[in-house]
């Protein structure tokens, strides 16, 4: 076998596995991979609570469970990590549930600490601005 | 290799802590804390006090079929001649597969194809790297069906092949040793220890019959053990505290530190007396 080879076997395995572990699907090759899958998906929601805090005591009980939805449609993201994760999951929760407004807030920071670093909402009667320069910060740019 | 001391991973919850106690001589900073913002001026402070700064990577993934995540090595070597590092450190893992992210680190199977894909990798990112590479040991999820070495027999092949240098997690080691049944004094006796650039001690905490690596709980007796163990052999060049999350007091922390030093100085005695 060439070393092209070894690439492609190995990345069938790897594929393979890892798409087990994320969806729970049937084992891979008779593998043992419930561990797996139980600690990366608690791993996943623990990381985005804590990147996420305001919104997740904003969900408060109903966390985990909306959470693990919002897992369920949402792979983990290629870029950012938890930060990542954590903004899609407030995006998630502003579409399917009120959210507070500091929680709205929260996921602006989270917005402009990965993405395009200005970040400008309406949240209820105000203009809000996100906006990271070094540090992240957000303030209220007028109200109405 | 350079003589390293006591350390802690950097976090900003520890940063007045690490600032105020000069037997912290050295810290690991995680190199995707950096992606988006620059390093903070506390960090140019410590490297500028002589405390040394090692940049650690996470998602590099040196193990991925498709090859390493080049931004992550070019990050940490922009890291490395920022903080003049002596060398940076990953994980020997793979994190993704297609297009598929675990968001977590995963094991390489100990075959021979892996073997070589791992070692090209491997080579592939110390080309773009102005300092040597050491390779983190870690604590696996799940085994492969089949395997053509030992996890021993695998770490070292890769650090004979690739000259890397040695990041031995201890914790990792008991975490497979409670999980997998690995055999930790074998696995230290059948590793280069001679490559050895640093050592980590991190906590856990086992969740319906599985060990996991938290960083966020206190560090066990067994994990020191094998520090102790570790000591017993060789001098390691560094060893630090892992702690990212769930932060105790200071005073606490120092009790933490104290208990590693302990185990350190224990396994040094017993070297010293097998003289």
């Amino acid at each position: 076998m060439t070393l092209r080879d070894d690439r492609t076997e190995l990345g069938r395995r790897q594929y393979d596995v890892l798409r087990s572990i994320l969806s729970k699907s049937a084992p891979a090759m008779g593998m043992q991979l419930e561990n797996a899958a139980a600690t990366l998906a608690a791993k996943r929601r623990r990381e985005v609570g804590l990147a996420a805090p305001v919104t997740a005591a904003s969900v408060g009980d109903q966390f985990s469970t909306v959470f693990n939805e919002y897992a369920s449609r949402n792979e983990y993201p290629a870029r950012g990590g938890p930060l990542a994760d954590a903004a899609g999951f407030v995006r998630y929760c502003r579409q399917t549930r009120q959210l507070s407004v500091m929680a709205l807030r929260e996921g602006m920071l989270l917005e402009a600490r990965v993405g395009f670093p200005v970040r400008i909402s309406r949240i209820e009667r105000s203009l809000v601005v996100a906006v990271r320069l070094g540090r992240v910060r957000a303030c209220t740019i007028a109200r109405w | 290799v350079k003589k390293l001391g006591l350390g802690i991973g950097w976090r900003p919850e520890l940063a007045v802590m690490i600032d105020r106690d000069p037997a912290l001589t050295f810290v690991e900073i995680t190199g995707e804390h950096f992606l988006m913002h620059k390093p903070p001026a506390a960090l140019d402070r410590l490297r500028d006090q002589g405390r040394t700064i090692v940049p650690h990577g996470i998602s590099v993934s040196l193990g991925s079929a498709e090859g390493v995540n080049l931004e992550g090595v070019r990050l940490l070597d922009s890291l490395a001649r920022r903080f003049r590092s002596p060398f940076v450190s990953e994980h020997l893992a793979f994190v993704r597969a297609g297009d598929l992210e675990a968001g977590h680190l995963l094991p390489v199977p100990r075959t021979r194809a892996a073997l070589n894909v791992l070692v090209e990798n491997i080579q592939r990112a110390q080309e773009l790297l102005s300092v040597p590479l050491a390779l983190e040991n870690i604590s696996a999820l799940f085994a492969w069906p089949e395997a053509d070495f030992t996890d021993a027999e695998f770490l070292s092949e890769v650090l004979r092949r690739t000259g890397c240098l040695l990041l031995l997690d201890t914790s990792n080691v008991y975490a497979n040793a409670r999980n997998m049944g690995l055999d930790p004094i074998d696995f230290l006796d059948n590793i280069p220890l001679d490559r050895l650039a640093y050592v980590h001690v991190g906590g856990g905490v086992e969740v319906e019959g599985v060990y996991h690596d938290t960083h966020s709980d206190p560090v066990s007796e067994e994990a020191l053990a094998i520090v102790e163990a570790l000591c017993a052999r060789i001098d390691p060049p560094g060893v630090m505290l892992e702690r990212d999350d769930h932060f105790p007091t200071e005073a606490e922390m120092k009790g933490e530190l104290a208990r590693i030093s302990a185990a350190i100085e224990c396994g040094m005695q017993q070297r010293s007396g097998a003289r």
